[in-house]
């Protein structure tokens, strides 16, 4: 049990302590009281032991590790800014759905009210909401556990092609949204996502495959590319709602034709909670098959361009922390997507 | 608030103090320390404490890991420990004589 809870502690922690503490509790014995102690002790530090240690550790065991040192401010800020834009996804969608387009669930794209009605809908998209919002912040957080050299550069290279293809969704959107005169002139946006989805992720896997000389990379960048461009693409979609709608309802979305009957050939209001709705699908889709997708699409670009590069760091274990968290929120994305198909919830 | 200064141990201040005081006896490791610190506060620390102290304390330079005996790694106490627990010792006697003091002065009264 006790070597069990030392695992729980950081990685140069690890390395610097580990023998020693196994020692003393060879001859100390381990009660309960030892092992809440050392389960607080890992929490102490992993968020209270100053950052010294973590830097000096590093250093110190620096032949033990390997010089396998990685990228911590640039680990650093991926975490930070996938968290912070899935807040944003969440508290805009909760926003749009409580406030901004409160008869939404009353349209017939809002499948969900059928089962639960349209007040319960409302929470129930609220908890879905909050799933996959919740599910981007972790996996922002486990999938950076322990990765090494290679895996952080993947990663950056990841989420820097993620950033750039996520751009280019928004310029479109915005370029759609100010001269589309019909439905029709809207769909280059749509498109543009879909393509973005699969390419970017092949340039992401491209750039690892290069950076590392690793093949395997770049369903890691891959990942990391399609959780940053999903992220931004699903949530200027859902702003661009919010402040156009008004507009949007008498101009491009005139005349829209929806899979639901009952939001064809209606007008206003009532079309602008429609059209907000099948937007929550699409990002929604974006959300729940970006980073697969992104995994898959960046294999292929790293097995050609890592050919004949030295690679680098220590390779990594096959199932680390980090390949766990990634592999756990590929699962329950999966799932909310094999259910939505089944039960045609949103 | 009080910004907390690099050289203040912070919240682990006590067992800081107990492993400093240990070691101004002789460099010892891990379990010697847990055993000599029972031996003279009466409270056994935990291997999760003890280390937390033990990381913060090498970080400070106040104390020093000598060259490992197999799996254990003594630690000896540094000059910035030594002066460091002098006016740490010198702090909590100011206190002790003030709280005792005060405590005579009220079972008189």
């Amino acid at each position: 049990m006790h070597r069990w809870l030392l695992r729980l502690y950081p990685k140069p922690w690890r390395a610097r302590y580990e023998a020693e503490v196994a020692a003393v509790l060879d001859q100390h014995g381990c009660t309960v009281r030892t092992l809440v102690d050392l389960a607080a002790g890992a929490l102490d530090a992993r968020l209270l032991l100053p950052r010294f240690a973590q830097e000096e550790l590093i250093a110190v065991n620096v032949g033990h590790l390997g010089g396998d040192a990685v990228d911590r401010p640039g680990r650093t800020i991926v975490i930070v800014a996938v968290t912070a834009l899935s807040a944003v996804f969440f508290l805009l969608l909760a926003y749009m759905m409580f406030v901004g387009f409160p008869a939404i669930t009353q349209t017939g794209d809002a499948h969900l009210q059928r089962w639960l009605g349209p007040d319960m809908a409302r929470w129930g998209y609220l908890a879905l909401g909050l799933l996959v919002a919740g599910a981007y912040g972790t996996v922002a957080i486990g999938g950076n556990l322990d990765s090494g050299q290679a895996s952080s550069r993947s990663v950056l290279a990841g989420a820097a092609v993620g950033v750039a293809s996520g751009l280019v969704s928004v310029v479109v959107l915005a370029t759609a949204t100010l001269t589309a005169t019909s439905p029709g002139g809207l769909a280059p946006s749509a498109t543009a996502d879909m393509l973005l989805m699969v390419a970017a992720p092949v340039v992401a896997g491209a750039a690892a495959g290069w950076l590392t000389g690793r093949a395997s990379q770049g369903l890691l960048a891959g990942f990391w590319c399609g959780v940053v461009f999903a992220l931004l693409a699903s949530t200027s979609l859902l702003l661009r709602d919010l402040v156009f709608a008004g507009t949007l309802a008498h101009t491009a979305w005139v005349g829209d034709r929806f899979g639901d009957a009952l939001c064809n050939g209606v007008q206003g209001t009532v079309l602008a909670d429609c059209e907000v709705g099948d937007d929550f699908g699409f990002a929604a889709f974006l959300l729940l098959l970006g980073p697969l997708m992104g995994a898959l699409a960046g294999g292929p670009g790293s097995l050609a361009a890592s050919r004949g590069r030295e690679p680098v760091g220590q390779a990594a274990p096959r199932w680390s922390r980090s390949t766990i968290a990634l592999a756990a929120f590929s699962g329950v994305m999966l799932a909310l997507f094999v259910v939505e198909l089944l039960t045609q919830l949103w | 608030m009080r910004r907390r200064s690099s050289r203040d141990p912070g919240h682990l201040s006590d067992p800081g103090v107990l492993i400093l005081s240990s070691l101004a006896g002789g460099p010892k490791h891990g379990y010697a320390l847990m055993q000599d610190i029972a031996t003279f506060t009466g409270t056994r620390l935990e291997p999760g404490t003890l280390y937390g102290a033990i990381a913060r304390l090498e970080k400070l330079r106040w104390i020093e890991a000598l060259p490992s005996e197999g799996p254990r790694r003594p630690y000896r106490l540094t000059g910035d420990g030594a002066s460091a627990l002098r006016s740490q010792l010198d702090t909590m006697a100011g206190v002790v004589a003030v709280g005792l003091q005060r405590l005579a002065r009220a079972s008189d009264a």
